[in-house]
């Protein structure tokens, strides 16, 4: 009768087989409860009798009269703005994740790819060549999804045998031709007008959500992170490594291509509707497994949850804490470094944590 | 050569030396005379000038078209801003100067930043430049050996002092004196106009430097905002540093009364403003008390020598009586004694954008031509 | 079921101009234990990729009629895993692309860890395991996906004597069972107490397989390990002897290239 060792590590016990529904189900609740705060925050005071009325008469309840300027902020200024920054955090989110499976490194986000630098460089030459707002977004979408093409294209591979590492030199390839395409379409853009535009909305930011950019997000956003969500056990096995994940039967080409395609999709639509916004990938996953475990089959609903109420969040307070609007590529990244900061002193201190 | 005897040259010995030393004085004067044309510019600098300045180059907006005005003409502006040329064609100043149109724009890019080389091929007795945005764009050209002319921004008040320095560089100090005295006055006037409006009787105005593609606002520190206060108005963005991004959100809780255009963004009308679904119920949005800003031969957003005029133009919006002078003789006048142009009336028309302007509350009334 | 499980015809292998196999033949029956002996560097790991279907040979084929499990010599995972989903991730050529484990796969996960004798171990991080209970749970993992034939890497290379004959007498256990087990291994003795079957793999000649009994002989371990190695006799041992190399002896007779 063959005896098991006797345990010499005393590390804290992990969760079982994937974390429990529960921690979800707080997640959920936590969102809903985030929605409504940011709701009622703002620079225009709007009494929650007020937010209240208006979602009532949405409801069609009888006899509900909603003021027409509350109706106004609630409708066109905060939900499409809310709706936005949680479609979009949820999928950087959750893009970040699979980053990190795929790559397997902690410090791989969605910007490796070089999709959000070949989107900037699209929106910026968008902006350039024409005054209408839907050129932005047609062109920063077009361009990412261009240069994620560029990418696999580079790296060899559709499915097939290409490495993790030459997606990541490919990824970086392509990220800097068009790092450079700004840089020389901010050089000949006209300097009154239009070049601040582009430095502005180079930092991100939500100020202009609509109920146009939700229906060019959503769809987009929402089915490829559906996509990454069914790839959660195979991506768990590209953890590995190539070698063990294939010995397992992994399809091991086919499930990075997929799980790529569905990060370019996120990023490219994201840098679309609203700049390009980094760290949500980088840090949303790493608070998840911090707090809540890394239990596969909760992770990444956990992850997708997290990084909805974690960009509501980010956005409510650059829209709301001061007069001027802080644009929400800077606020991700003065919250999200200091964040990842800490966060690297407790992996360094505890190992992995649990 | 010829040979002198030693006798002629004793002659002329004492004929020429006694003649050179009576002239030396004369000489040594017109040599002090010559290195004396000093003038003081607005950073406190001394500029040491050439009896005549023949070539001024313009870095600075609206230097050029300060030139045009105060010269009378583009005969002597050797280089001048990109942006002025744009100035030039969308305003009257190009039809007025069309001279000015051939005058080269590369010696300096957007962003005041001189190029060396083209200044030095446009041999300039002068650049205008200025003087609070860092030495970095003063240095280069100093150390070309060109004497520089430095200006500050930030208020319409340090427009009259600009003609002030230009008469003086381009020898006609007596016609930059008159009209940087003409633009204190009548910018004192409005002052003194502003401050006896009653704190009651305030109407809040919001300048947009930037609207369409993200909502930027005139704060602390600028001309639009210090305009603003001077014409008796209040701009609730006066607490914010300089040009800042709001939101939408931010503009409704200030609920402006008048909401005042830029120049500079294309397709930028009140009509276009009107349409904005999110700014529709805004005060200023219902009661139609939007303007774009009017461009004479200048864009009258930015300080520049038709700063009295335009400020006359604010005051007349902003004030629910309306103008308090009857702004398009004004025109006509002023014109006249800047450019030498007589006005027509399609022209002002299209200086006060009847056209843009023509349905926003009582513009039409107020700045439209009078019929009969 | 009769007839051999595994056949290598003729492996080959390099990595650029190196060739690292060269005419690897052999055929295991099922309950074989095959043990692959050699120095290092000698090319045991590739082989044993390529008899995986992890690494495609230059030269030559593998034919094998049952599932392979691969149990490698060390796993880095680059996430936190517990041990229950180290175990699950063997049902992961079971599953579809976008599949999932369900009940039963976690059941037959824990049914695979109770196997190894290391179903204490369910709720423990991976990362936080000694090398022996590391051993066990990728065992387990090689099992869960129904494997008959296991393939494993050098698994007693960094253990203690106690957790040596821990895994050498499941392994065993398993042969008994009907598995087919195929290891590398620098230790002949693993070889002689264990191995039905043993494939030499030494330098510059041709690789040779057989019974221990035939291929372990003194001259070819010596030749193997370019170091001298003698028979010791041992009652008590399953082939009543050991060999011991004589590292302090004065050089080879035979020096290598």
């Amino acid at each position: 009768m063959a005896t098991v060792a006797p345990a010499v590590t005393h590390a804290p016990p992990a969760q079982g087989l994937g974390g429990s529904p529960r921690a979800g189900w707080g997640l959920l609740a936590l969102l809903l409860v985030t929605i409504v705060a940011a709701l009622c925050a703002g620079r225009y005071a709007l009494p929650p009798s007020a937010l209240v009325d208006v979602l009532l008469a949405d409801l069609g309840w009888p006899g509900i009269e909603a003021p027409d300027a509350a109706a106004r902020i609630v409708h066109q200024v905060r939900l499409p703005r809310i709706a936005l920054a949680a479609i979009v955090g949820a999928g950087l989110a959750i893009s970040g994740a699979a980053m990190q499976s795929v790559f397997r490194n902690p410090l791989a986000e969605p910007q490796l790819l070089g999709v959000s630098s070949g989107a900037a460089f699209g929106g910026v030459l968008g902006m350039m060549l024409s005054a209408h707002p839907a050129a932005i977004v047609l062109g920063a979408f077009a361009f990412g999804l261009g240069s994620l093409a560029l990418v696999f294209w580079l790296a060899g591979g559709r499915g097939g045998m290409s490495t993790s590492i030459v997606l990541v030199l490919a990824g970086l390839v392509v990220g800097a031709v068009f790092a450079a395409g700004v840089s020389l379409v901010k050089l000949v853009a006209d300097p009154q007008n239009q070049l601040p535009a582009m430095v502005f909305w180079l930092m991100g930011s939500l100020a202009s959500a609509d109920a146009a950019k939700l229906w060019i997000a959503a769809p987009v956003i929402l089915p490829s992170l559906y996509l990454v969500y069914r790839l959660r056990f195979a991506l768990l096995a590209l953890s590995l490594g190539d070698e063990d994940a294939r010995s397992l039967g992994v399809p091991v080409g086919r499930t990075r291509a997929l799980a790529l395609a569905a990060v370019g999709l996120i990023t490219a639509a994201s840098v679309a509707v609203c700049g390009i916004v980094g760290w949500v990938g980088l840090v949303v996953p790493h608070l998840v497994r911090l707090a809540l475990g890394a239990g596969h089959r909760m992770f990444l609903v956990n992850v997708t949850l997290a990084g909805a109420i974690y960009l509501i969040v980010v956005d409510t307070i650059a829209r709301a804490a001061t007069p001027v609007e802080i644009p929400l590529g800077v606020m991700t990244a003065l919250l999200g470094a200091p964040m990842f900061a800490y966060l690297l002193r407790r992996l360094r201190a505890g190992g992995i944590e649990r | 050569m010829t040979r002198l005897t030693p006798a002629a040259r004793r002659r002329a010995l004492a004929i020429g030396l006694p003649a050179c030393a009576a002239l030396a004085p004369l000489a040594g004067r017109a040599h002090a005379a010559a290195a004396a044309r000093r003038i003081t510019d607005q950073t406190g600098r001394t500029v040491e000038l050439p009896p005549v300045v023949r070539r001024i180059v313009a870095i600075t907006i609206p230097a050029a078209s300060m030139i045009l005005c105060v010269d009378g003409g583009a005969e002597r502006l050797a280089g001048m801003n990109p942006a002025s040329r744009d100035d030039l064609t969308a305003g009257l100043l190009g039809r007025m100067f069309p001279a000015a149109m051939r005058v080269p724009s590369d010696v300096a890019s957007e962003n005041f930043a001189p190029n060396v080389e083209a200044l030095l091929a446009a041999r300039p007795d002068l650049v205008v430049q200025w003087g609070d945005r860092g030495d970095a764009i003063v240095r280069p050209i100093a150390a070309a050996g060109l004497p520089v002319l430095t200006l500050r921004y930030g208020d319409s008040a340090l427009a009259g002092d600009w003609l002030r320095l230009i008469g003086q560089a381009l020898g006609k100090a007596e016609r930059g004196d008159r009209l940087a005295r003409e633009f204190d006055e009548a910018l004192a006037d409005i002052a003194r106009q502003g401050r006896a409006v009653p704190d009651a009787g305030r109407p809040s105005a919001v300048y947009f430097q930037r609207l369409r593609s993200a909502l930027v606002v005139a704060g602390q520190g600028t001309s639009m905002d210090s305009d603003i206060r001077r014409i008796g108005a209040r701009n609730p963005a006066g607490t914010l540093p300089g040009f800042t991004p709001i939101n939408v959100e931010q503009l409704m809780a200030w609920n402006p009364d008048i909401l005042l255009l830029n120049n500079f963004e294309p397709g930028l009308t009140p009509a276009a403003v009107q349409a904005d679904s999110r700014l529709a119920s805004l005060r200023a949005v219902r009661e139609r008390r939007v303007y774009a800003f009017p461009r004479g031969g200048f864009r009258w957003d930015p300080p520049s020598q038709e700063s009295p005029l335009a400020l006359r133009w604010l005051q007349g919006v902003c004030d629910p009586a309306g103008p308090r002078l009857d702004l398009r003789a004004a025109l006509v006048d002023r014109y006249r004694d800047w450019y030498g142009h007589s006005l027509s009336e399609p022209e002002i028309d299209g200086i006060l954008k009847i056209a843009d302007n023509g349905g926003s509350h009582r513009y039409a009334e107020w700045f439209g031509a009078r019929r009969g | 079921m009769s007839g051999p499980v595994l056949v290598a015809d003729d492996i080959g292998h390099r990595f650029g101009a190196h060739t690292v196999l060269a005419g690897v033949r052999f055929s295991l029956d099922a309950a074989s234990f095959c043990a692959i002996l050699g120095p290092n560097g000698r090319g045991k790991s590739t082989l044993l990729k390529i008899l995986a279907g992890v690494l495609a040979p230059a030269h030559g084929r593998v034919r094998c009629m049952q599932r392979i499990g691969w149990v490698p010599q060390a796993v880095q995972p680059s996430l936190p895993l517990s041990v229950i989903e180290m175990v699950l991730l063997g049902r992961a050529g079971q599953l579809p692309m976008f599949g999932a484990p369900s009940r039963d796969d976690a059941r037959a996960a824990h049914a695979a860890l109770a196997r190894v004798e290391a179903g204490a171990l369910a709720g423990r991080l991976f990362d936080s395991l000694s090398g022996g209970e590391r051993q066990l749970v990728l065992m387990a993992r090689a099992l869960v996906g129904g494997a008959r034939v296991l393939l494993l890497d050098e698994p007693a290379a960094a253990l203690d004597w106690h957790n040596q004959a821990v895994i050498l007498r499941l392994l065993s256990d398993l042969t008994r069972e009907g598995l087919t087990i195929v290891m590398t291994t620098h230790a002949p003795q693993h070889a002689l107490d264990f191995a039905s079957h043993v494939l030499l793999m030494p330098q510059g000649a041709p690789p040779v397989f057989g019974p221990p009994d035939d291929v372990m002989t003194d001259a070819a371990l010596s030749d193997l390990y370019r170091v001298p190695v003698r028979r010791v006799a041992q009652p008590g041992l399953p082939r009543g002897f050991t060999v011991v190399p004589m590292l302090a002896h004065p050089a080879h007779p035979h020096p290598s290239p």
